[in-house]
């Protein structure tokens, strides 16, 4: 990592530098983002595939709590990846909505 | 500033920070867990008074004949079975008219029976219970709290391999790289090395770790299906045995090996772990036998029950993929099914990813140590990472083995002598906390290798004089269990003198120049 994150000491500067002050904010908001908005993700899609997945109720709910981590991976690491904290945000709102949406939709196959 | 810069760059950032948040912990989780892979035999090593035990079929008789004598017409039964790994039958039975007792809780109604049948005093203790325990309840907390706190690190830890694989561009190349004695390259080197050699086993590791307690903290999914309440998803997922009901009709149980013998064939091999009579004395009494968790990777209890004359009454209905698989997750975690050899991998991987760890911790001050403006005296946050780094990643091994110390030292008829060796586990890790705050890091560094190593070489060697010849009777007994800790400490003794040898003798690198640091660091001596 330190590799990538620094540039070679070959007398060039710094192609790509992560400031400091307002820098180390925007880290943390994206922090957060992933660590708390990755959770939300995952929760929607969890409750989401539980609905979908065809199968016995209890084998369909296991299914989808196992592949929620999967789900909270890609939210976590798509929090950081994105190009601007507010395309991350965006991108994390419309992925948890999908999920939410598609829970709510099947909401009345549940007894 | 909007841009984080390209992926690797933030992946790397994230890399950094969530690794450090939760470094500490993650090398408590590591270090405990990889004990807990001989859990069976730490409990084994810690109770010396019991021999190698006996059959499973010998071993049922004698606890049938054991609680024919004890507790005739007591309620309920239980009988645990020694296995390859542990030493003892253990047996218990609850009176008439007692409630049954909680989990943890004492029970006066209970004894070890030993290979003869004949029940044993043994030393109480945790064993290798504890490190399993603590592996993922932590201690002194509320369970829920440790779990809820265990589970978001390891969702960091899942966060931070994946980050790091994403932040290695040449991760192939890097795993057949180790720059010596160049500082901060080659403990990059060396946590790249360790990261990737055992990859699979961490993203595997980490992944099933989280599906263990995966109901705990992401019920989403239960609660979607199931509104009325997570107890109704349990219960069609876990059916339970209906409970059987006293017939007033006198009766004395079947020969219970008979029973075995028929449980087995009906699994179609593997072994038993353990049994159940309710009402043994009843001629409604019902018996229960469940499979040992290793017999299969995705271990299940699959149990069986049985009436008075021993007919075969029910079995548990075939498992789903859903289930099986999960039960897949959890027994690769756990590793119950691995025999000896593959046993040691496991072991070796779990030493790597605590080495992986921990080489990460130190990599962190390492790196921002030449960052400082002032790297001969860093300012207070830097030097409280780098005092906990030497608290953790040594103090923790020398609290572990002074544990171990603590089970062969502690007089045997203390009081509550288990929760007492658990204390000098918690003694000796804050006096290795407080010693790293008060030395110079180098010094606590090396002193504590130092000592963590004299209390691993010592043990096998007190063995020897104070507990029969130790490991080498042990080896004529064929107890490998035995003998396989007190030589798994020797090595690990001597490899933590060695590192505390490499580590005194260590010249760090003159700092440079950033311009000049490339030929210089050369020069520098070997890393530990």
């Amino acid at each position: 990592m330190a590799a990538s994150s620094r540039s070679p000491a070959t007398g060039t500067p710094p192609a790509k530098r992560v400031p400091r002050g307002s820098g180390h904010a925007l880290l943390w908001a994206r922090g957060l983002l992933g660590l708390l908005g990755g959770y939300a993700v995952a929760a929607c899609w969890a409750a989401a595939l539980a609905r979908l997945l065809p199968g016995a109720k209890a084998d369909a709910t296991l299914v989808a709590t196992m592949a929620a981590f999967v789900v909270y991976a890609l939210a976590a690491i798509w929090a950081y990846a994105a190009r601007s904290t507010l395309r991350a945000t965006l991108g994390l709102l419309l992925a948890g909505g999908i999920g939410a949406l598609l829970a709510w939709l099947l909401r009345g196959g549940v007894g | 500033m909007s841009n984080l810069g390209g992926i690797r760059q933030s992946q790397s950032v994230l890399h950094t920070w969530s690794g450090l948040v939760v470094g500490w912990v993650l090398f408590l989780i590591f270090i405990a867990g990889t004990a807990a892979y001989w859990k069976e035999e730490l409990t084994r090593w810690m109770q010396p008074e019991i021999g190698l035990p006996a059959s499973s079929a010998t071993a049922v008789t004698q606890a049938q004949q054991f609680l024919a004598r004890t507790a005739p017409d007591a309620q309920r039964w239980s009988i645990d079975l020694p296995d390859a790994r542990s030493s003892a039958t253990s047996v218990s039975w609850q009176p008439q008219g007692e409630k049954e007792r909680r989990r943890g809780q004492r029970n006066p109604n209970q004894a070890t029976l030993d290979a003869d049948g004949k029940p044993v005093q043994v030393r109480e203790t945790r064993g290798g219970n504890f490190f399993y325990r603590l592996h993922f309840d932590l201690h002194y907390v509320p369970v829920l709290w440790a779990r809820w706190f265990i589970s978001a690190c390891s969702m960091l830890m899942l966060i931070a391999l994946i980050s790091g694989v994403i932040t290695h561009k040449k991760i192939f190349t890097d795993f057949f790289t180790f720059r010596r004695g160049k500082g901060q390259r080659s403990w990059l080197d060396g946590h790249n090395a360790l990261a990737v050699l055992s990859l699979p086993f961490h993203l595997m590791i980490t992944y099933t770790g989280l599906i263990t307690l995966m109901t705990l903290y992401m019920p989403w999914a239960v609660d979607a299906n199931y509104p009325g309440g997570r107890d109704a998803f349990f219960a069609e997922l876990f059916p339970r045995a209906e409970k059987a009901e006293a017939s007033g009709v006198a009766a004395t149980p079947p020969a219970l090996a008979e029973v075995l013998r028929r449980a087995e064939v009906q699994w179609g091999g593997g072994h038993a772990a353990s049994l159940q009579i309710e009402h043994p004395s009843d001629s409604a009494m019902r018996i229960s036998v469940r499979r040992h968790q290793g017999d299969q990777i995705a271990g299940a209890a699959d149990a069986l029950s049985f009436d008075a004359r021993g007919n075969l009454l029910d079995a548990a209905a075939p498992r789903s993929a859903a289930v099986i698989t999960r039960d897949g997750m959890i027994g690769l975690h756990a590793a119950r099914f691995a025999p000896t050899t593959m046993r040691w991998l496991f072991f070796l991987s779990g030493v790597a990813g605590t080495l992986m760890v921990a080489t990460g911790l130190v990599l962190w001050t390492v790196k921002r140590r030449t960052q400082l403006p002032d790297p001969a005296r860093p300012h207070l946050g830097f030097r409280i990472v780098e005092r906990l780094n030497i608290g953790f990643v040594t103090g923790l091994p020398v609290a572990m083995l002074a544990f171990l110390w603590g089970n062969r030292l502690l007089p045997l008829d203390v009081a509550n002598r288990s929760d007492a060796e658990v204390k000098v586990f918690f003694y000796a890790w804050a006096a290795c906390v407080v010693h790293a705050m008060l030395r110079a890091p180098r010094r606590g560094w090396v002193e504590q290798l130092a000592l963590a190593g004299v209390l691993a070489l010592g043990l096998p060697l007190y063995n020897l004089v104070a507990w029969h010849g130790g490991a080498v009777s042990a080896l004529a007994a064929g107890d490998g269990a035995k003998a396989g800790i007190d030589i798994g400490l020797l090595l690990m003794g001597a490899s933590l003198l060695w590192a505390a040898r490499k580590v005194h003798r260590f010249v760090p690198a003159q700092r440079k120049p950033r311009a000049a640091r490339t030929g210089a660091s050369a020069a520098a001596g070997a890393s530990a």
